[in-house]
């Protein structure tokens, strides 16, 4: 059932259904909201598609990791010599065209081109230039797809964060991962469909719940963060003393009280809480089992870094995506933030990357070798882009770059997506997109495509309007597609 | 080219023809003002006349333009003949109506009036045929709401719709894909109304018969065929063409090409060659959201749909199911638990024809087990890593025609058993990490199977 209010039926259904006579009204509340697999995929009409996806997937799993903060792509990789060769003089208009700015820089008198102080070398057999910070992930680059012209509507953090993971710049919309959810069910009943784990102890630009929410979709649809440490999902042991029969009992009368309560109001977030605390249950074994990673042998932490043994770093992450990816969890979001170089470029890449590259190419490595990369999509990719000019002085060993998204890198690997593929150009100071742009819309539109939906269907009416993860925009970016 | 002094003035008639249009419209215009009174009669009168006259003069020299023009070919001859003496008798009536206006022949006032009123239809006609002959006759209303198109009685294709009903598979290429080209960059001039260098690009019969220089398709080699030839040439070449308009874009001539070189065949289909090209199966996806992408099996095949008791015996069972579309029937299911049981792999056969992708991983499989699965005759995908299964397991996957990728890691296979799955038809995949397989032999088949991507550990 598609017709998400709070009744199984308006005043506007009633009107419409009892004019087709009663027994449609009958049906239609008999009808389980939650059908096979919890899966309720929709067609234009609102009819539920008995949990089927639209199309073949290629896609059963993603895990994506989002780079909060926006990695420079000048830096990674989008080679451009010519600001290395035109390095300290002024950003010429005829390239500008007098796109606006953030506040961080609008008041500068001076936009020097900042080239990149890192050396760029080819890769793999399609020659990719990748920068020296990405030594491991240069090594894969025959398993990687990646997309240099990515470009966003927005130049601040937040709403470009949001915008990339939920579709629009305001809050308060599902993210893709609920989106995943609520279109395509659960494959594994002990563990949520939508898992999120962010790196700890990073700071920099805040991360919101809402890039996990559910927004209007029902809440069984929202990431779960899993901590790490003793307590990864809090509040889910029992307390001292309740044994688990205990639980089981309490939980099933509670249940008993809950359906009660549902029948007099038909609140669907009721039924959600049920499942909910169902999944909890399960979730009490299985979240420890995933968590724990004594079990993998050493060459495995060996292949991760070092890091990959401290649980919460981005490494002990990419591990745990994997363990999640193994058990059938449906969308495995990662967040790692810190990657906001405004002024101390070359420092802080150089941290990020140490962070990152390593486990990145293990984890793509390691689903491989394991099969999973045959049905599992991996993302690699922030909000948007960083300016060619630098921001603050511009000197031999230090600069900084804004906020830029007109353009943008990301990269994906797995299931759907060619292989070694470069798509996309931008211009010699790696400010415009010259051909092939893809919109975050477009991006979205992929990534539910390659999962065996039509993004025009996946829709969900809240509040008198449908709306759709890439709102009316939004082309499949078939060029891509393996 | 040539000096040609009579086609140079003839290009002159599309500009010349418009002074008597404007001049003999005026006069009409000016007639129903002095219908108002006797005072804008009598103001007006000598204006009519005057411009009947002089509307009168500037169709002859329309005429005598438009008759040079003529004279260098290429048009439809009916349109040609009706344009030219409807024009003739245009010029004529309008000196009559001179010539009543002016009360040199004396004739009753209504006369006037329908000798006018002819005149002033005779414009709209004879102009129109001329608009035909110069821009082709469906050039007016190519633009225009359906309806008008309706009334037109013309029928236009338009991109989008062109492809809804048809299914890639049955698209002749030629009506589908060559003649809307056509439609839209060539026949402009390569009508029947203008028919320029004698070609006709309307209709198959007519491409095939060629032009005034013979036959423009060459089979053996397309690009030296006259067609191919004259629309890659250099955009400032006289012999270019479009000579004007938008130029084929590369896909375009792609297709073209294609056709050509498969014979160009009116009834022709991509699907009936083996195999396309690449870079065509990119270009027919981008521009005419077809898709020629080589289909995986389970995208093809077409079986009876499950039941839902089938589909609830097997989720009681442990297995998880997923669909592979909402117009397919193939499934793919995983085993959830730890350890499966004889009985729940024999639940399995309940959906043997429709299990396209199975995964039985970590959960206690045996060889003995993987003999139910012998039969199942459309899997793509067999995903049975961390089990303790042996190379007796590998007769029971011989018989699987469809089988792409096979996930054993973490198995006890040897040796013995990869070149037995490597010569699995339709394999292009093959997991092997953690197996007791050797590095010497995954070297020594993947020689000798280059199509099968072999993954053992990655460093």
């Amino acid at each position: 059932m598609c017709d998400h209010q709070n009744k199984n039926y308006t005043r506007r259904d009633f009107l419409t259904k009892t004019s087709l006579g009663l027994g449609a009204v009958a049906l239609n509340s008999l009808i389980n909201p939650m059908g096979l697999n919890a899966s309720t995929l929709c067609d234009l009409n609102g009819k539920a598609l008995s949990g089927k996806p639209h199309f073949p997937p290629k896609v059963k799993r993603v895990i994506y990791l989002f780079q909060s903060g926006a990695p420079s792509q000048l830096d990674l990789f989008d080679y451009k010599p010519l600001l290395t060769k035109m390095n300290g003089q002024e950003l010429p208009e005829s390239i500008r065209k007098g796109q606006r700015l953030t506040g961080m820089t609008a008041g500068q008198t001076s936009f020097p081109l900042a080239g990149s102080i890192f050396k760029f070398n080819q890769s793999g057999q399609n020659g990719n230039w990748i920068s020296e910070l990405m030594p491991y992930t240069a090594e894969i680059t025959d398993e990687l797809c990646f997309i240099k012209s990515m470009q966003t509507d927005a130049i601040n953090h937040d709403p470009a964060a949001t915008f990339i993971q939920t579709g629009s710049q305001f809050p308060g919309r599902p993210s893709i991962g609920s989106w995943v959810s609520y279109g395509l069910g659960s494959d594994n009943e002990n563990l949520p469909n939508f898992v999120v784990l962010i790196t700890k102890d990073k700071f920099g630009q805040p991360l919101y719940s809402r890039l996990w929410g559910n927004g209007f979709l029902p809440s069984e649809h929202q990431g779960i963060p899993f901590r790490p440490g003793k307590d990864p999902v809090l509040f889910l042991k029992n307390p001292p003393g309740v044994s688990s029969e205990m639980r089981k009992d309490q939980l099933d009368y509670l249940e008993e009280l809950q359906n009660l309560q549902y029948n007099e109001f038909e609140d669907p977030e009721i039924k959600a809480r049920i499942s909910q605390y169902e999944m909890a249950f399960r979730m009490q074994t299985s979240v420890p089992e995933i968590m724990n990673t004594d079990g993998e042998p050493d060459y495995i932490y060996e292949m991760y870094g070092e890091d990959s043994k401290k649980p919460g770093t981005y490494a002990a992450n990419c591990l745990l995506a994997r363990r999640l990816a193994e058990k059938d969890v449906k969308f495995i979001q990662l967040y790692h933030q810190g990657w906001d170089a405004h002024g101390g470029l070359p420092k802080l890449m150089k941290r990020q990357c140490k962070e990152t590259d390593q486990p990145t190419a293990a984890l793509i490595k390691d689903l491989k070798q394991r099969g999973l990369l045959e049905d599992t999509l991996v993302i690699w990719g922030g909000e948007f882009g960083r300016t060619n000019y630098s921001q603050g002085a511009l000197t031999p060993t230090d600069y900084g770059r804004d906020h830029h998204p007109k353009c943008f890198t990301i990269f994906m690997a797995g299931a759907g997506v060619k292989k070694g593929l470069v798509y996309g150009n931008t211009d010699d100071f790696g400010y415009n997109i010259v051909n092939n742009p893809v919109h975050v819309h477009d991006f979205q539109a992929t990534l539910l495509h390659l999962m065996g939906m039509d993004h025009e269907r996946l829709i969900y009416k809240h509040q008198g309007r449908r709306f759709r993860l890439t709102d009316v925009s939004g082309n499949v970016v078939k060029d891509i597609l393996s | 080219m040539e000096d040609n002094i009579v086609a140079f003035l003839g290009r002159f008639h599309p500009l010349v023809v418009h002074l008597p249009i404007g001049i003999l419209l005026l006069a009409g215009l000016m007639q129903v003002i002095s219908l108002k009174g006797k005072k804008y009669t009598r103001a007006l009168d000598p204006a009519i006349s005057f411009t009947l006259f002089w509307g009168g003069i500037s169709s002859l020299g329309a005429i005598f333009i438009g008759w040079l023009l003529s004279l260098q070919g290429g048009y439809d001859d009916d349109t040609l003949f009706w344009h030219k003496w409807l024009g003739i008798l245009l010029t004529l009536l309008s000196f009559l109506a001179w010539l009543i206006k002016t009360n040199k022949i004396r004739l009753q006032k209504s006369i006037f009036y329908l000798v006018l009123g002819l005149v002033i239809t005779l414009v709209g006609v004879t102009g129109h045929l001329g608009g035909n002959l110069t821009h082709g006759d469906t050039y007016l209303v190519q633009y225009a709401p359906n309806f008008i198109k309706k009334i037109a009685g013309v029928e236009m294709n338009t991109d989008q719709d062109l492809f809804v009903n048809v299914h890639p598979d049955s698209l002749a290429v030629f009506p589908y894909l060559i003649q809307p080209i056509l439609d839209k960059k060539c026949t402009g001039c390569h009508n029947s109304n203008k028919l320029e260098g004698g070609l006709l690009l309307t209709n198959y019969k007519e491409i095939i018969e060629g032009g005034d220089n013979g036959t423009i398709i060459n089979t053996d080699s397309p690009f030296k065929s006259e067609w191919l030839n004259r629309i890659t040439l250099p955009k400032q070449h006289k012999k270019f063409m479009p000579p004007k308009g938008a130029p084929m874009t590369y896909g375009e001539i792609q297709i073209i090409e294609w056709w050509m070189r498969n014979g160009a065949d009116s009834i022709s289909k991509f699907s009936s060659s083996m195999e396309l090209d690449e870079e065509l199966i990119n270009t027919l996806l981008r521009d005419y959201n077809l898709d020629y992408n080589p289909k995986a099996h389970y995208e093809k095949v077409k079986v009876d749909s499950l039941s839902s008791s089938v589909i609830t015996d097997l989720i009681n069972n442990q297995f998880t199911i997923d669909f592979m579309g909402e117009t397919n029937n193939m499934i793919s299911v995983t085993y959830q638990g730890d350890s499966i049981r004889k009985l729940q792999m024999e639940k399995l056969l309940l959906a043997k024809n429709q299990i396209t992708w199975l995964s039985l991983s970590n959960c206690n499989l045996t060889d003995d087990m993987l003999g139910v699965i012998t039969d199942f005759t459309n899997l793509t995908r067999l995903n049975i890593h961390s089990n303790p299964i042996t190379d007796q397991s590998v007769p029971s996957l011989e018989n699987f025609e469809h089988l792409t990728s096979i996930n054993l890691y973490n198995t006890r296979i040897s040796n013995k058993s990869l070149e037995q799955l490597a010569s699995l038809p339709s394999l292009t995949k093959l997991f092997i990490w953690k197996t007791n397989i050797t590095n010497e032999e995954i070297i020594k088949i993947s020689d000798k199977y280059p199509h099968i991507e072999i993954v053992a550990k990655l460093n």
